[in-house]
C-alpha cells in the first residue's frame, strides 16, 4: 500500500517537472470550452430551449453539459494507451516486468497521480469559471452523491477500456491509432460533444449496447437531474456490469498477451 | 540440483515481411507474411550457486534473448529454463524477488525522481526490512560512490552514474542470482573497475551467482570463473578460461621498434627463415605473431638483435579477446563453407 501511495505521489510530482505542459493543456481546454459554448449558443439561435428525446433542453443546461464534460475529461482522462504503446515499442516494459509488482496496478497508480495533478491544477480553474461566469448550480445532495459514485465508475471503466487497447499492443506493436479511434468512438457514443439527447433513435439504441455512454453521458445526466432515481440506479448497475465484464476480458487478454509479448531491443 | 538449469532452450522470432509500396502495404494488411529468425537454438547448460559466468558471443548471437528468458520476460519457443526451481515466466513475481537484473542499455529506476527516492520505492516493492535496507544502502553507496549524485533525478545522471545506481537497486533485496546484460557498456576505465570490484565482492561475501554478458574481455578475465560462448544461437564453448586459451590459442605477438626505419623491411625478410606465423609492419613497428609451441620469444628477439639495434619491444600474451575473436571467425568460416 505504501508502495502504491508513493508511486502515486511520484507521478504527481513528475507532473510538476513539466509545468509548462500542464499550463498549455489548460489553456487549450478552456479555449475549447468557450468555442463549444459559442457553437451551441449559435445553434440555439436565441431560443430558450429545444426539444430532444428526453424532453426540453434549455441553453443553460446545454452550457452546463459542455462544462461538465470538459471537467469530467480532466478527472477521468488517461494516457494509458500512449504509455503502454511507448513501453512496448521501446522495450522499457521489460523494466516493469522484472519487478515483483502488478503491472495493472502500476499503471493505475501513475494514472491516478496524473489525474490528481490535473484535478488540482486544471479542474480548479474550470470550476471557478463554471460557477462565476456561467452561474452553475450544484444538484441535490442525493444526486451529488450519485454523481460522484458514477464518476468513479466512469474513471474505472475508461481506464479498463484503455488498458485493454494497450494490451493489444502485445500482439500488434503499434496501438496509438487505436487510441485515436477510441477517442473518437467515446466522443461520439459517449456524448462528449453532442449529448445523446439529440441522437436519432437508431444511434441511441446502438449506444445502449456499448459501454461508452456510461463514461460521460451518465454522470452528466445525473448531475443535471435528468434521470429519475430509479433510472439512476439502473445506470449505476449497468456501469458495474460493464466494469465486471471488461475486467474479466482484461484478465484473459493479459494472460494471453504476456506470453506472446516480445520484448524489443537488446 | 543446479541453481540455473537450461535445457534445449530455443527461441524463434517472427518478423513480418513488409512488402514495398502502397499495394504492398494493402496486401500486408490482409495477408501478412512472416520470416522466422532462430535467435537461440537448442542450448543447454547448468549453473551452480556462487559461480560467475560470462555469457559471450558476437553481436546478434542470442545473448540478450537467453537472458530475457532466464529473467522471465520472454517465453521460450521450445525447451525449458528453471531458475531456483521455478519456471521464470510462469512465476514472474516470485521469481523477480529471487533475482537482480541490470540491462546496461536501460534503467529500472524512475526517470524523473531522485536516486534515493527510486531506491526507497525498491524497498517497498521488494518488502526489504529496514535494517537490511539501511545496511545495504550504506555498503553499496560506499563501494559504488553514490553519495555525490544520490539526490539527482535519474534522467540527469551520466551513463556511469546511472549504471552504478542501477546496480545498487538490483542488489538491495539480496537476490540469489544477478543477471547483468552488458553492465559495463560505454563506461570509463575507472568506473568499470569499480563495478567489477563490486560484483566480485558481492559474489564472495554473499555467494551471489552472477551471469553476465559483455563485449569487454577485461570483464571476463577479471571476473569470470567460467565462460559460455555462443554464436548463431548455439553454444560454441562452455568451460573455464585457461582451458579455452589452450584449446583455441597459444599465440603471442611481439612488437618491435627498430632504431632505424629502413631496417624494418630487411628485418621482416630475415624473420621469414624462422618458424613464425605472421609478420606485419604497422606504424613503423614490426609485429610478429608466433605460436608458443613452435618458437619462444627469446629465440625471436636474439635473432633480431643480432641483425639490428632496437629501441623498444613489447610482448603481448595471448588475450582472451583474441581467442574469442578467433573462435568467432573460425565459426563463421565454417558456416560459409557449409553453404
Ligand atoms: N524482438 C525481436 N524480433 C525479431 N528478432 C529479434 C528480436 N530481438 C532479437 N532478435 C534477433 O535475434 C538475434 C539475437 O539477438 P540478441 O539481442 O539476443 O543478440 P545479442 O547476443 O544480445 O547481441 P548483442 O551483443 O548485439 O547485444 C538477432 O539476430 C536479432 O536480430
Ligand atoms: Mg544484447
Amino acid at each position: 500500500m505504501k508502495l502504491y501511495l508513493r508511486m502515486l505521489g511520484n507521478s504527481y510530482q513528475q507532473n510538476i517537472a513539466y509545468k509548462a505542459n500542464v499550463l498549455m493543456n489548460l489553456m487549450g481546454q478552456i479555449l475549447g470550452l468557450f468555442i463549444q459554448i459559442s457553437v451551441w449558443v449559435a445553434l440555439y439561435g436565441g431560443s430558450q430551449g429545444v426539444n430532444s428525446n428526453i424532453g426540453f433542453v434549455s441553453i443553460q443546461e446545454m452550457i452546463y453539459y459542455v462544462i461538465l464534460s470538459t471537467g469530467i475529461s480532466m478527472i477521468i482522462g488517461n494516457q494509458v494507451i500512449e504509455q503502454m504503446d511507448g513501453k512496448i515499442k521501446s522495450g522499457i516494459i521489460a523494466m516493469d516486468l522484472i519487478k515483483p509488482m502488478n503491472f495493472f496496478v502500476n499503471i493505475l497508480c501513475e494514472t491516478l497521480g496524473n489525474n490528481f495533478f490535473r484535478i488540482t491544477f486544471q479542474l480548479t480553474p474550470l470550476i471557478l469559471i463554471g460557477f462565476f461566469i456561467f452561474d452553475m448550480t450544484i444538484p441535490s445532495f442525493t444526486n451529488m452523491m450519485l454523481f460522484i459514485i458514477s464518476l468513479i465508475n466512469s474513471f474505472i471503466l475508461n481506464f479498463i477500456i484503455s488498458f485493454i487497447l494497450g494490451i493489444i499492443g502485445f500482439w500488434y506493436l503499434s496501438v496509438w491509432h487505436f487510441s485515436r479511434l477510441l477517442e473518437d468512438v467515446v466522443r461520439l457514443f459517449g456524448g462528449i460533444w453532442i449529448p445523446l439527447w439529440f441522437f436519432p433513435k437508431s444511434l441511441v439504441v446502438v449506444s445502449s449496447f456499448l459501454p461508452f455512454q456510461y463514461i460521460y453521458y451518465v454522470p452528466i445526466n445525473i448531475y443535471l437531474e435528468k434521470l429519475s432515481l430509479n433510472k439512476s440506479f439502473e445506470m449505476l448497475t449497468s456501469q458495474y456490469i460493464w466494469i465486471l465484464l471488461l475486467s474479466g476480458l482484461t484478465y484473459v487478454l493479459w494472460r494471453k498477451g504476456i506470453n506472446s509479448l516480445v520484448i524489443q531491443g537488446g | 540440483m543446479s541453481l540455473i538449469s537450461v535445457n534445449n532452450l530455443t527461441k524463434q522470432f517472427q518478423r513480418p515481411i513488409r512488402q514495398e509500396g502502397f499495394t504492398g502495404a494493402v496486401k500486408d494488411l490482409f495477408h501478412r507474411q512472416y520470416e522466422y529468425k532462430t535467435a537461440v537454438n537448442d542450448i543447454s547448460f547448468q549453473i551452480n550457486q556462487g559461480e560467475i559466468v560470462g555469457y559471450l558471443g558476437p553481436n546478434g548471437a542470442g545473448k540478450s534473448t537467453t537472458i530475457k528468458m532466464m529473467v522471465g520476460i520472454l517465453v521460450p519457443t521450445a525447451g525449458s529454463v528453471t531458475v531456483n526451481e521455478l519456471i521464470p515466466y510462469k512465476n514472474r513475481k516470485i521469481h523477480a524477488k529471487n533475482i537482480g537484473v541490470v540491462f546496461g542499455q536501460r534503467t529500472q529506476l524512475w526517470w524523473d525522481i531522485p536516486v534515493t527516492e527510486s531506491l526507497l520505492l525498491m524497498k517497498y516493492m521488494y518488502k526489504i526490512p529496514n535494517d537490511q535496507y539501511r545496511k545495504n544502502i550504506e555498503l553499496f553507496s560506499d563501494i559504488l560512490d553514490l553519495h555525490e549524485f544520490k539526490n539527482t533525478a535519474v534522467r540527469q545522471l551520466s551513463l556511469g552514474q546511472r549504471m552504478r545506481a542501477d546496480l545498487c537497486a538490483a542488489l538491495l533485496h539480496d537476490p540469489k542470482i544477478l543477471f547483468l546484460d552488458e553492465p559495463t557498456i560505454g563506461l570509463d576505465v575507472v568506473v568499470k573497475e569499480k563495478i567489477r570490484e563490486f560484483i566480485k565482492e558481492i559474489n564472495k561475501v554473499r555467494q551471489t551467482t552472477v551471469v553476465l554478458t559483455t563485449h569487454d574481455m577485461d570483464d571476463v578475465e577479471k571476473l569470470c570463473s567460467r565462460v559460455i560462448v555462443i554464436d548463431h544461437g548455439q553454444i560454441m564453448y562452455d568451460g573455464n578460461i585457461s582451458h579455452l586459451k589452450d584449446k583455441y590459442g597459444s599465440d603471442e605477438i611481439i612488437t618491435i621498434e627498430p632504431e632505424h626505419n629502413h631496417d624494418l623491411i630487411s628485418l621482416r625478410d630475415k624473420l621469414l627463415s624462422l618458424n613464425v606465423m605472421d609478420t606485419k609492419i604497422k606504424d613503423l613497428k614490426l609485429q610478429i605473431t608466433y605460436n608458443k609451441g613452435d618458437i619462444n620469444s627469446m629465440q625471436i628477439l636474439s635473432k633480431i638483435m643480432s641483425e639490428s639495434s632496437i629501441i623498444d619491444f613489447t610482448i603481448q600474451p595471448c588475450e582472451i579477446d583474441e581467442v574469442i575473436r578467433r573462435m568467432y571467425t573460425e565459426n563463421s568460416l565454417k558456416g560459409k563453407l557449409k553453404i
